[in-house]
């Protein structure tokens, strides 16, 4: 035998809930894929494959505005992000300083925190120091939860760097900034791209937070469809639903690919 | 002859990692002075601080005592990137996500040079570690001697005052290990520059070294010229780590040395303290069989091609191997069992004072 089977499926039941696990994960969205193509106007009775609510979608002014927004602050808050995330992530694989540990933790805090919370605090921030809630203020609070996604790549990337790449550049008459340009900073950049692009979609998909901070005009396009949906679920949601989802699942492929390459 | 420049001198440098009870001291006051265009070896069993006297010399790490001299000038304060000295790095180094001839290039580059000398060197470069096909290659498409190759090349293109290499042979096959020593030699003959090499194996250290600094545990057991080291080891730890040596514990008495039950061995003892126990250090080739000897019975026979190897037991004392060459056709003079009689000539024993 050259393939070893994990012997995990002998055990009567194992295959079944895998594919039960499986199924739970996608279906929802599977329907949701398929009824987005659906010709009828109440979006739950399938009657025929059309395009026309993805046309009806990109005709609507108020869609592409919010999906404007959206892209404006999902660009903006990758690279604010990634660029606090690297400097982050390189103070913290230098010589070590007390406490290093404990801002360690905290970089990697705002992940666990409850996301109503943070959203409430940053609104009770923005009221507290007079800010005006628009494309800005989500902005803000976009960079601070996209920091620990495009950190924890980074992080793990130059953890597995080996000093004597470094060394070896200082011995090759590189002064510590030609060595960062040209030896640290492209090997480190598997990890920028992955962590960068992790923030993109973070970014992009946000509501709770998002729904808290958007003042009028600063609508996203998850904040716009959670509006749309309370009028009930038209197929138009659905076209808008997929095609966030195409984008997602690109930067995912795209984002896994990226680390993938070694070196 | 000239006198030489010292390029390298450390004085009294001792290193220690880590601190309280998990205190190691990889360095232990070594004072040695290297000279110019000399091929200079550290020899030594592993963790004996080798590697840790070459990052020394090559500024990653400050000696937690004692100072270093680069023609006569104090390193300290001095970063890597300032000193003119190249490292070829046990683990290569090579940078991945560079081409072999960019890797070549880089401290060309560093050191802004015009790109036709640049290219020039490479080139020159690429020949002599002769890996010409080899430049648009990235270094994980390489095999392991290929990377050591382009490691070297990529120090030695910097045309440093002092080049460090450590083990920098050690992944190649016989044969090419053979190529790159001559021409390693050669190189340092024609350029002037200065080689600390580091090795653990002896027989690179003898064929190749000007002379060679023998440590062990962090301090430096003995330094001098290929034949002083093997002639005249200062130590036990020196006579055994460097080629095969019989030991025999003796104590001295008036006419030459007692050896128990094996009777006196006749030597002139004169500068010797009377009835002080000392070891006597024999070389295998330098024994004999002769009516006169020490008593033993053949224990095992070795037939090394050109020599054979007996492996003789004596009374009191630890079993002794004497090596004799072959004459051609000829049949082993002693059969496992026999009773021989091993000659030993005063003017090959070495006696190490314990
Ligand atoms: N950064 C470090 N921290 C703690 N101990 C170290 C460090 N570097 C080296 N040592 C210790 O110092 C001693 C000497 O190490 P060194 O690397 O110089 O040995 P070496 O002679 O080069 O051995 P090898 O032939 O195996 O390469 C060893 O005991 C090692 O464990
Ligand atoms: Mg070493």
């Amino acid at each position: 035998m050259t393939t070893s089977v994990n012997p995990l499926w002998r055990f009567r039941g194992v295959a079944g809930t895998a594919w039960f696990a499986m199924v739970y994960l996608y279906l929802p969205i599977l329907i949701l894929i398929v009824l987005s193509f659906n010709a009828n106007k109440v979006a739950t009775i399938w009657s025929g494959f059309s395009l026309q609510w993805y046309s009806v979608v990109l005709d609507n002014p108020n869609i592409m505005r919010a999906a404007k927004n959206s892209l404006i602050i999902a660009s903006c808050a990758t690279v604010v992000s990634t660029v606090f995330a690297t400097l982050a992530a390189l103070a913290m694989s230098g010589p070590t300083f007390r406490g290093q540990s404990v801002i360690n933790a905290m970089l990697g805090l705002p992940l666990l925190a409850p996301e109503i919370v943070t959203a409430v605090a940053s609104l009770l921030f923005f009221l507290a120091i007079g800010m005006e809630l628009g494309l800005l203020s989500v902005l803000v609070a976009h960079v601070v939860f996209c920091i620990p996604f495009a950190y924890m790549p980074i992080r793990a990337r130059l953890e597995g760097m080996d000093p004597r790449y470094k060394e070896a550049a200082s011995d090759l008459y590189a002064t510590p900034w030609a060595t960062f340009w040209r030896i640290t900073l492209p090997l480190l950049m598997p990890g920028v791209v992955s962590g960068a692009m992790l923030a993109f979609i973070i970014s992009l998909d946000d509501f709770v937070i998002t729904f808290f901070v958007a003042g009028a005009g600063a609508t996203t396009l998850p904040v716009y469809i959670f509006g749309m949906i309370r009028m009930g679920i038209t197929p138009e949601v659905n076209a808008i639903s997929a095609m966030m989802l195409l984008v997602s699942i690109l930067f995912v492929i795209l984002s896994w690919l990226v680390g993938r390459v070694k070196q | 002859m000239q006198q030489r420049q010292v390029a390298i001198h450390i004085d009294q440098v001792s290193m220690c990692f880590g601190q309280g009870a998990e205190q190691v001291t990889a360095l232990d006051s070594v004072s040695l002075d290297i000279l110019e265009n000399e091929f200079f070896t550290l020899l030594g069993p592993s963790g004996c601080g080798k590697t840790t006297l070459l990052r020394l010399i090559a500024g990653f790490e400050q000696p937690t005592s004692g100072h270093l001299q680069l023609y006569g000038q104090r390193l300290e304060g001095t970063l890597p990137f300032q000193r003119p000295i190249n490292t070829v790095f046990q683990s290569y180094a090579l940078f991945p996500h560079l081409t072999v001839a960019k890797n070549i290039a880089f401290g060309l580059e560093m050191q802004k040079k015009p790109q036709n000398e640049i290219d020039a060197t490479v080139e020159e470069m690429l020949a002599l570690v002769k890996l010409k096909g080899f430049a648009n290659r990235r270094p994980h498409q390489l095999s392991g001697g290929q990377q050591q190759r382009v490691a070297l090349a990529r120090a030695l293109a910097n045309r440093p005052k002092v080049l460090l290499l450590d083990e920098s042979l050690s992944a190649l096959d016989l044969k090419l290990r053979k190529e790159m020593q001559v021409e390693l030699k050669r190189l340092q003959r024609e350029t002037g520059i200065t080689f600390i090499f580091v090795t653990h194996d002896q027989e690179e250290a003898l064929t190749m070294s000007d002379r060679i600094a023998v440590m062990s545990g962090g301090v430096v057991q003995q330094v001098g010229a290929p034949a002083d080291i093997y002639d005249r080891p200062v130590n036990r730890f020196v006579a055994d780590f460097i080629g095969e040596t019989n030991f025999l514990n003796a104590v001295v008495v008036t006419d030459g040395f007692d050896l128990g039950k094996l009777g006196t061995l006749p030597y002139p003892v004169s500068k010797l303290g009377l009835g002080s126990k000392v070891t006597l250090a024999l070389r295998p080739e330098r024994l004999c069989f002769s009516e006169d000897g020490l008593p033993g019975v053949v224990e095992n026979v070795v037939y090394m091609g050109t020599d054979t190897i007996y492996h003789i037991s004596l009374q009191d004392q630890p079993g002794m191997h004497v090596r004799l060459q072959n004459d051609y056709g000829a049949q082993a003079a002693y059969q496992i069992g026999n009773s021989v009689k091993v000659g030993v000539l005063a003017d090959s024993i070495r006696v190490l004072e314990d």
